[in-house]
């Protein structure tokens, strides 16, 4: 009985790598289940294994989460995601230091946390691709011919903009600094590749866009 | 002030509830102390802090949802050690282990199954009533006290709320019932069948832990259990949602690749499940794909809209009625804001046109050879009858320029083209309504035949008179 368990967890255990096999985006976990089977076919009984698996076991989900940051990593390296790449980076040089598999989990939890508020504040910067459509409302009503008794009130409707374009982005920041602390807006964050893809419009009305908003709201 | 209960109870009864359920569970040990006073600590914050983003700025920063989450966790798996240790050599047996697997696997069949009657039984809609009253308790202790003594009082706005919700009931008897959508979208069953098949392979006689953990590799039934095998129908869903709305050809182009490339990768993947990480960043190369095209898209069509709104707001305000109309009418003085409108609209309505050249590099006459504006006639998106568009292009557009007006006769002709009190209405697109039977009809299909009518308020047909577009006729468009 004991023999026919032996045989069948050497089975198991030679499957269990082949899953990996010939997958690219899972080498690391394919090596560490190749390593956990040859392990366990070195036993000659059963009762062995518990000595021949050592930390093999806590080797596979090393592994497992280094294959899926190394996806992650190369999926945000290709897409030019320099903030949302962090956590991938942080996982792949702390993972191999970690031989207990819920101190593993607890450092990636982390890292994500801590990634979660880098793209909170990076994705804050993009206000001005929100407030748009406030900037160009702006040069509507200030530049529109209008009989000279309606002027005022043109102006004043700008004015109304103005105020509400510097409202956006005192609130964003008084809303952000309760997330990350020391935030301040960088509003040039916007000619990046991650936010520049989400702009329809051409580079240079992003530059002539961006100095009119700097220079109302102070930036 | 603490966050107000109505906001604090519905973040933190899931927390409160794991805790209870270790503690019916006789969890013990330092792990489940650690969980307690991560509870205690969001506990506290919501009553030092009255403002919910500073309230969720500091849960994010000492990571007190992540440290609960690996504090619970840790709890669970000391207690599982604990109770291999208690069994001694006997937590080695095979038959025991195997046995801890099979009923872990049936434990996620009663858990899927109870979730979804538990989402059943909200959505028969018995607590909207409770609901609604608990969303005005807080607008009363939270809301513009203005606007509230405006409505008489909390205490009137729910009774009137609460008649409002039983007449739309009597009407639309399932108004506030969910159950059949719940019952298409939340269906355990195709989740539950391969859990269950993992069940019966593990209860087959003479079966052994390191036979079952491999038969369910070769057998694929792993995979299956994971749940992407359904994720197919959700891509099939949205891809067919996406047909239906019709926002956009780079939507539906979209949502299609996605389905095909879940299809392609499937294909590819060993007993047809793809492993869920390939499929996410999959997926995330196609939204990115698309992204650019949709957003231009949106853009472009939402400056279209704005110009032919000024030429049909600028020339409704000229006509006698116009001051009971909205917005004028809610004006101090609506004939005041008419006028305002007549002489200032066309000078914006110019600025619009230059920052159409400017950012898209096309005239107003564009508009009307471009494939979004015939996208939107095409799919009866588009407001505007063929008729009043034809006015807009050869009356309208011209006189609206700064210092100008509309003379008498086309003011009249104006006034004709509008449904004012009943008339007939010669300016909305008669077939305006065909996007929302699409939707209708779609629903239907979906979730049974007369659901959407029993749920939801037909639109109303106005007095709309206009013929319906026919592109080929019209010679802007060429």
């Amino acid at each position: 009985m004991s023999e026919d368990l032996l045989s069948e967890y050497k089975a198991y255990y030679s499957v269990r790598a082949e899953k990996y096999a010939g997958n690219k985006n899972y080498s690391f976990s394919y090596e560490a289940e190749k390593a956990l089977s040859n392990a366990m076919q070195s036993c000659g009984k059963l009762e062995e294994f518990r000595t021949a698996i050592g930390d093999l076991n806590e080797r596979c989900a090393v592994a497992l989460v280094k294959d899926e940051a190394v996806m992650e990593r190369e999926h945000f390296r290709k897409h030019k995601e320099d903030v949302r790449i962090k956590a991938s980076l942080e996982i792949l040089d702390k993972a191999d230091q970690f031989n207990e598999v819920m101190n593993l989990i607890t450092m990636v939890n982390e890292a994500y946390n801590r990634n979660m508020l880098e793209i909170t504040a990076d994705e804050a910067h993009r206000q001005l691709y929100h407030d748009w459509d406030l900037v160009d409302r702006i040069d509507i009503y200030t530049q529109a011919v209008v009989p000279d008794k309606y002027k005022k009130d043109m102006l004043a409707t700008a004015e109304h903009y103005r105020k509400s374009l510097r409202q956006n982005a005192e609130g964003l920041t008084k809303e952000i600094l309760k997330y990350v602390p020391e935030w301040r807006m960088d509003p040039e964050k916007v000619k990046e590749f991650r936010n520049r893809r989400l702009c329809p419009f051409a580079d240079h009305h992003i530059e002539e866009q961006l100095r009119k908003y700097k220079e109302i709201i102070n930036a | 002030m603490p966050i107000d209960a109505f906001i604090l109870n519905a973040m933190l009864d899931p927390f409160r509830n794991m805790v209870e359920d270790c503690k019916k569970n006789q969890v013990s040990g330092p792990d489940f102390d650690k969980m307690c006073a991560t509870l205690a600590r969001l506990e506290a914050l919501g009553q030092e802090q009255s403002d919910i983003n500073t309230f969720n700025g500091m849960v994010m920063q000492e990571n007190l949802y992540g440290l609960f989450s690996d504090y619970y966790g840790r709890a669970l798996s000391a207690q599982a050690k604990q109770k291999q240790t208690e069994a001694g050599e006997g937590a080695y047996d095979d038959a025991y282990l195997l046995k801890q697997c099979v009923d872990a696997l049936k434990q996620a069949i009663v858990r899927l199954r109870e979730s979804y009657e538990a989402a059943l039984e909200e959505a028969k809609g018995k607590k909207v009533h409770q609901q609604m009253e608990a969303g005005m308790d807080y607008f009363g202790r939270t809301g513009d006290q203005k606007i509230i003594a405006a409505g008489g009082g909390i205490e009137a706005m729910k009774k009137r709320t609460g008649k409002d919700m039983d007449q739309e009931q009597k009407e639309r008897p399932n108004v506030y019932d969910s159950t059949a959508e719940v019952e298409a979208l939340q269906n355990p069953e195709p989740l539950i069948g391969p859990i269950q098949d993992l069940i019966d392979l593990g209860e087959q006689p003479g079966m052994t832990l390191p036979r079952f953990l491999r038969e369910q590799i070769e057998r694929g039934l792993d995979k299956a259990a994971e749940g992407t095998s359904v994720a197919r129908g959700a891509w099939e869903y949205h891809y067919e949602i996406a047909e239906v709305l019709k926002v956009s050809p780079h939507e539906i182009e979209k949502h299609r690749k996605k389905l095909e490339v879940f299809q392609t990768m499937a294909a590819a993947a060993p007993f047809g499940v793809p492993m869920a990480r390939e499929v996410q960043w999959a997926m995330d190369d196609v939204d990115r794909e698309f992204e650019p095209s949709i957003i231009r898209w949106n853009k472009m069509r939402d400056y279209m809209e704005s110009l032919l709104d000024d030429l049909h707001f600028w020339s409704l305000s000229y006509c006698s009625f116009a001051p009971y109309l909205m917005p004028w009418s809610l004006s101090e003085d609506p004939v005041a804001a008419t006028v305002f409108t007549q002489n200032t609209q066309p000078g914006i309505f110019r600025e619009r046109e230059k920052l159409w050249k400017k950012y898209f590099g096309l005239e107003f006459m564009d508009i009307f050879k471009h494939e979004i504006f015939k996208w939107e006639v095409v799919h009866s998106k588009f407001q505007y009858s063929q008729q009043f568009t034809v006015f807009m292009i050869e009356k309208l557009y011209e006189q609206c320029r700064p210092m100008n007006h509309l003379s008498r006769d086309m003011i009249s002709e104006r006034e004709n083209f509008f449904g004012f009190r009943g008339r007939p209405d010669y300016e909305t697109n008669p077939d305006i309504l065909i996007p929302g039977q699409r939707w209708q009809e779609f629903y239907n299909r979906k979730f049974g035949a007369g659901r959407y009518e029993s749920k939801y308020k037909a639109a109303e047909k106005g007095n709309w008179q206009a013929a319906p577009w026919n592109l080929e006729s019209f010679s802007y468009g060429k």
